[in-house]
């Protein structure tokens, strides 16, 4: 069945009454991009460009059994935070993830982050969270020294053991 | 009670997760409503997703990108053909964006207008109906905007004082706080918290009770004019404000304090034009055998089984029948408060360990069953339990003639819970509901921590 037209101008109607800048679907094999931002520019009316085979996708409702899975998504307003720092060139001692969970920069959303490249920290200073199921707990720094990188995103997930951030004992 | 009467509606939008979906799809079920569940990138294995008529990706792992966000949710509903949406509990339950975007979307929402859920679910404006209505308000303040306002009130209430999320409940951004010298981390702490879980990081300032009973009130209302109560609750089993167990009814509080609770939380209910389910907080003051409302939950409770099992209401059904625009399926004279219920919430976390939540795969999960056992849960052999969300994985919720009774009967099937792969509360639980305190009633709200806990971790047999 896939994408119909209505189901175009349903979705179409829902963007415009949204905040959202853009909008991807994907429902079986059709795929729907729209955009207020045509080739970059934020004035232009909304670019819609839809992909998919001619041929009927299969529904998204399942008969029974294991439901058939749509996919309603913006994409992020933002592209995910750049790794700062290169891996490759710092020196230090990695302070890794205690569980599994997510790593935060900063106390909460918009603050500033804990720590940053360059930042002294003493033993005991607080260098991230990491949330899991909703606890946060703080990554505490086990030695002193200077970060020299930062080697996973704000808001990743981690797992026990990764190595999260890298302090050089020596500056 | 009676035949299927949410007959307005045709199909339901769970926008929630975890053994609360799976509860609303199967009240949905009973009331021949079809169903769509709203699922994160994280939850698209989950029992809701398997179990629903339909699911939807609406967005990643973060609740804020997916379960907090209200145009999602409402595109869900709409791409879906849903009539109506359900918020479960958390994350968007108790937000008066969400029935203010339903209404405007032409959907049913599961619960209060945005305007009642305003006038009793924002704890300020709560209290102050209360104080009007001439109910017992404990001492505390209005929202406070910054650490040093809720220093001011601290310095007119005395410490120690209670740190509360404005928006919500579950003990998320709670925090008591001893000396104005915490006040600072507990600040950042509770409102980071409370930002996180509701989008919300408003606090406020109550008195902190010693030695008193968390009781709660179960009240339905619809909009011919019904508004009935289904009894209290006692959830004085908390640690960190985590509720542990909950029990109806009430251990300890002479049945003139119950009933005095109940009126009360009618007559609040009552006040404001309310449809839907709500709960009315109080703590009763063991000392002075007094109590005091503390806040209004404008949606479903965790531990409104509790309520079920001793009444025989399906909330959750009567729910969905209101938002029909039905009336109750009963009269408070139909309500008899006879016997004992309790259940015990089975999460996540390592007890042994300073309760430390474990997420990871179940490699092994049977339920307990029986008469009179009831197990509300998410979980299946093979789940992957995602980092994510709360650690919450069962409620197991049982009857017996009296508390005794109840309390023997929770044993039994806290015994017969069969799970393999992540550590469970199960076993603590059972301890906790073992010791003499315990089955002689004389708890407080801090009891786990103050008396329990220290001899539990000092033990062998943890």
């Amino acid at each position: 069945m896939g994408l119909t037209p209505a189901d175009i101008g349903a979705l179409l109607e829902q963007f415009e009454a949204s905040s959202w800048q853009e909008m991807t679907i994907d429902i079986g094999e059709d795929h729907l991009h729209v955009s207020r931002r045509a080739n970059g520019s934020s004035a232009a009316p909304a670019a819609v460009e839809t992909s998919g085979p001619a041929a009927p996708a299969p529904s998204p409702v399942a008969a029974n059994g294991e439901a058939a899975v749509a996919t309603v998504a913006p994409p992020p307003p933002t592209a995910p935070e750049a790794v700062a720092a290169s891996t490759v060139a710092a020196a230090g001692v990695a302070v890794e993830a205690p569980s599994v969970g997510l790593f935060w920069r900063s106390p909460a959303p918009g603050a500033p982050p804990f720590v940053d490249v360059g930042s002294p920290v003493e033993t005991g200073d607080t260098l991230a969270i990491i949330e899991v199921m909703k606890l946060m707990s703080p990554l505490k720094a086990g030695l002193s020294g200077v970060v020299t990188a930062i080697l996973v995103a704000n808001g990743a997930t981690v797992a026990r053991g990764e190595p999260l951030v890298l302090i050089d004992p020596e500056r | 009670m009676t035949a299927a009467a949410a007959g307005g509606l045709r199909r339901v939008l769970v926008a929630n997760r975890g053994e609360i979906a799976v509860r609303i799809l199967r009240a949905c079920y009973d009331e021949g409503l079809e169903t769509v569940v709203a699922v994160s990138d994280a939850d698209r294995s989950s029992l809701a997703a398997q179990l629903a008529d339909r699911a939807v990706v609406i967005g990643p792992a973060a609740p804020a990108d997916s379960y907090l966000d209200v145009d999602r949710i409402l595109a869900a509903a709409v791409l879906t053909g849903c009539d109506a949406v359900h918020p479960g509990y958390g994350f968007l339950s108790e937000r008066p964006e969400l029935p203010a975007a339903c209404e405007k979307a032409g959907l049913v929402f599961v619960g209060p207008s945005a305007d009642a859920m305003r006038s009793v679910g924002d704890k300020g404006s709560a209290r102050a109906l209360a104080r009007e209505l001439g109910i017992p308000v404990g001492a505390g303040t209005d929202v406070v905007g910054t650490e040093r306002q809720a220093a001011e009130a601290a310095g007119q209430l005395g410490f120690p004082i209670l740190l509360k999320a404005a928006a919500g409940g579950g003990g998320r951004g709670m925090r008591r706080v001893d000396s104005a010298d915490a006040l600072p981390a507990a600040w950042a702490a509770a409102t980071g918290e409370a930002d996180a879980a509701f989008g919300d990081g408003r606090l406020f300032v109550e008195r902190f009770v010693r030695r008193a009973r968390h009781v709660e009130v179960q009240v339905l209302a619809d909009s011919h004019g019904h508004v009935v109560h289904l009894g209290e609750r006692d959830c004085t089993l908390q640690r960190r404000y985590q509720k542990l167990v909950e029990e109806a009814p009430a251990v300890d509080v002479p049945p003139d304090v119950r009933a005095a609770m109940h009126r009360a939380a009618v007559r609040l209910i009552g006040a404001v034009d309310y449809s839907g389910a709500a709960t009315c907080e109080f703590l009763v003051d063991l000392e002075r055998g007094t109590f005091a409302f503390l806040e209004v939950n404008a949606r479903l409770q965790v531990e409104h089984p509790v309520t079920e099992m001793l009444t025989g209401v399906d909330i959750v059904r009567e729910q969905l029948r209101v938002a029909a625009g039905a009336p109750l399926s009963f009269r408070q004279e139909d309500i008899a408060l006879s016997g004992h219920a309790v259940e015990v919430r089975v999460n996540a976390e390592s007890p042994g360990d300073g309760f430390r939540p474990s997420p990871g795969r179940l490699a092994a999960w049977a339920a307990p069953v029986g008469s009179d056992v009831r197990v509300d849960t998410a979980c299946y052999p093979g789940w992957e339990i995602p980092p994510y969300y709360d650690s919450l994985l069962a409620k197991v919720i049982v009857r017996g003639a009296h508390r005794a009774a109840a309390l023997a009967r929770m044993d039994h099937a806290l015994g017969h819970l069969v799970v393999d792969g992540v550590p469970t509360t199960a076993p603590f639980a059972r301890s906790l509901l073992a010791h003499p305190d315990v089955t002689a009633g004389r708890t407080h709200t801090t009891w786990v921590e103050d008396v329990f806990l220290p001899g539990w971790e000092s033990s062998d047999v943890r």
